[in-house]
């Protein structure tokens, strides 16, 4: 167990040290976010009712779209100078070796999230969400099945020839359970309406973050060492 | 016999980059591999360190099997390959943390300083490696290794991107590590400077085994 | 002549089972003969289900008996039951435009079969980018199993999804007669997922022969 932490902490403290010392890559994806945010206004118009009322689905595209970005390079990096090939024979758990990266993910999209949903607020002119905590909730659990089925399928798609077209391909459609409930309790939040059916979302994250956690940490041996 | 190799094959796609490879190396021996490029060099050292699973045979390395204890097999073999596998971003001595941690042991301070110290980066080790050198880069590696103790070494061309003093350090220290038990099996361009440090040598031509035994052995029609 | 006893078998009981059932059940009250277009598109959809479990459990065998077979298998029942839901998906469009006026409808059972189509083609493609035979069944496994764990989480979340717009028509009874010709060509695409999937892995294993240069 101690070995499981001790490898599990290492390879989130490497990340972390590695993304805060290249900050340009995480600049240029929330850069990336803020620029498709400006970019609704004038393929939807400016009509503030219109704005808001597609407010969730649309953030929710914003943070897929730049968490794509991230998520993409959490394994790319590995590869550069071999990196890959030693982490794997170094690593005392393969699983520890994921789950840190999933953690890694998870904060990253947080940032993601965060920003966007300011920029959103100001340049939609939308009002402080009627009920904080149910966003923050369906925030905090929808971006923990994004970083790990997205870190999932970065480390499969590694592998591959068309990387960058593949992990969007494989990605999205899995993902539409959790963009469906995570944007109808995202609405739900900000208008403070039929909050008796986000327990029902809430509850559908719950259950897919549970089977996607699972699957994955299970499944992720086989697919690190071919 | 510390490594014995049955009928090993592998594939990638529809080529054989090693076939039918058998043979055996006792406990304290270096053997150097030698061949032309594309030979199947890094293909052997990789089964040998777990990374590859061989397509066909079998082999035994410690006792375990290559298939089956890979997780058993990694805790006394150390691998560095052609790529060196540092990262950019971190420090000389972060690199050496992250990799000893990644392993799940505990290893204090005191090995790490004395590991880069023996291989001269002890005023480097607050730099980054993407400040390094190639020859910097190498030495870095090669104290990653010495912070185990590993009963077996692998080792992917060692002496490339070095100058002369280098190559003789990493000369010196292939001897130093044999001196201590360790069985080292590495590949090599520079036939003059592996000659003298191995106990055998072992030759690959387009992935079939072409010579294997001591130096003074070997055959003239074999193509190095 | 052997060998095309089974295929045989299989094309006749599938012509007499389509016959059955455009000749011999009543004509829908409401929607007419175009109702018979069921008779296709229902068996369709519910063999490519079971294509995809035989996806799951051969990626899952996989995953443990480390066996070759099971990834070819595996790639066959995921082609066939491509094709499968592909025809799910132009039959229910042929029939939803002169029963509902559209071509598509966000119906929760079309539109899980739309993802399910999207996510199995996502692993037919990531397959044909992987050029190592070990490597591809390796890899391919896991996303195997991942897809099949999705679908009921997808259909789930599509049919609350639904729910929040429009109350779920449930089908009318059914004339018996038609119950029988509906299970009657079930069997028969049955027999044909059989088939094809038997042909695909012997394209496979063929193929595989080739690649290792046997």
């Amino acid at each position: 167990m101690t070995h499981f932490l001790r490898c599990f902490s290492a390879i989130f403290y490497k990340d972390l040290l590695s993304e805060l010392r290249q900050k340009e890559i995480l600049n240029t994806v929330l850069f990336f976010g803020l620029l498709i945010i400006f970019i609704y206004s004038f393929a939807l118009g400016t009509d503030p009712n219109l704005l808001k009322k597609m407010a969730p689905g649309l953030l929710w595209l914003v943070v897929l779209f730049s968490s794509i970005l991230a998520l993409d390079r959490s394994f790319q990096s590995e590869l550069e100078e071999g990196c890959l090939d030693h982490l794997v024979l170094y690593a005392a758990s393969p699983r520890a070796l994921f789950l840190g990266k999933v953690v890694t993910n998870f904060f990253t999209i947080l940032i993601i999230q965060i920003t966007s949903a300011f920029a959103m607020m100001i340049l939609f002119d939308l009002p402080f969400p009627d009920n904080f905590w149910l966003l923050a909730v369906t925030f905090l659990l929808g971006n923990l099945g994004l970083a790990t089925l997205g870190t999932f399928y970065a480390a499969l798609t590694i592998k591959t020839k068309a990387r960058q077209a593949m992990l969007p391909l494989l990605l999205f459609p899995m993902l539409i359970p959790l963009l469906l409930a995570s944007v109808y309790a995202t609405q739900m939040a900000l208008e403070g309406t039929l909050t008796e059916g986000s327990s029902a979302w809430l509850t559908l994250l719950g259950i897919y973050n549970l089977v996607f956690l699972t699957a994955c940490t299970l499944a992720i041996e086989p697919l690190l060492e071919a | 016999m510390i490594i014995e190799l049955k009928n090993v094959g592998h594939r990638f796609g529809k080529r054989w980059a090693l076939s039918n490879l058998s043979f055996q190396v006792n406990a304290g021996e270096v053997v150097a591999i030698l061949g032309p490029n594309g030979c199947g060099k890094t293909t052997l050292l990789k089964i040998l360190a777990t990374r590859l699973s061989p397509s066909r045979g079998e082999g035994v390395v410690l006792g375990k099997s290559l298939i089956k204890e890979v997780s058993k097999i990694r805790e006394e073999v150390q691998w560095l390959g052609h790529e060196l596998g540092l990262y950019k971003a971190l420090t000389a001595e972060e690199n050496l943390k992250f990799f000893a941690n990644m392993t799940g042991e505990k290893i204090g301070e005191g090995q790490i300083e004395e590991a880069l110290e023996k291989v001269g980066l002890r005023n480097n080790r607050h730099q980054r490696v993407g400040q390094f050198s190639t020859g910097m880069k190498k030495r870095l590696s090669v104290a990653r290794i010495l912070i185990k103790n590993p009963k077996i070494l692998l080792f992917d061309e060692p002496h490339t991107n070095l100058d002369q003093e280098g190559k003789k350090r990493m000369s010196e220290l292939i001897l130093e590590k044999k001196k201590a038990g360790c069985t080292i099996l590495f590949s090599s361009h520079d036939h003059p400077e592996t000659i003298p440090l191995c106990d055998k040598i072992l030759a690959l031509n387009e992935g079939t085994l072409r010579f294997f035994g001591p130096p003074n052995q070997i055959r003239r029609d074999v193509i190095l | 002549m052997k060998k095309y006893i089974a295929a045989i078998l299989a094309l006749g009981f599938f012509a007499f089972a389509q016959w059955w059932g455009l000749t011999q059940t009543p004509s829908d009250a409401m929607m007419g003969a175009v109702q018979k277009i069921m008779y296709a598109h229902v068996p369709a959809a519910w063999n490519s289900f079971i294509a995809f479990f035989v996806v799951f459990v051969s990626s899952l065998l996989f995953l443990i008996r480390k066996k070759i077979f099971w990834d070819r298998l595996a790639a066959s029942a995921a082609e066939v039951g491509v094709a499968l839901t592909g025809l799910t998906l132009c039959l229910g469009s042929i029939w939803g435009r002169p029963t509902w006026g559209v071509w598509w409808t966000w119906d929760a059972r079309l539109t899980t079969t739309a993802i399910l189509f999207f996510l199995y083609v996502g692993y037919l493609s990531f397959r044909k980018f992987i050029e190592d035979p070990e490597k591809r069944a390796k890899l391919a496994a896991p996303l195997g199993v991942l897809i099949f764990l999705n679908v009921p989480i997808v259909y789930m979340s599509v049919r609350w999804w639904r729910t929040l717009h429009q109350v779920q028509s449930s089908p009318s009874t059914m004339d018996p007669a038609m119950v029988l010709a509906l299970r009657l060509n079930a069997f028969a695409f049955l027999g044909l997922l059989i088939l094809f999937i038997y042909w695909r892995y012997k394209i496979a294993k063929r193929k595989g022969e080739l690649e290792e240069g046997l």
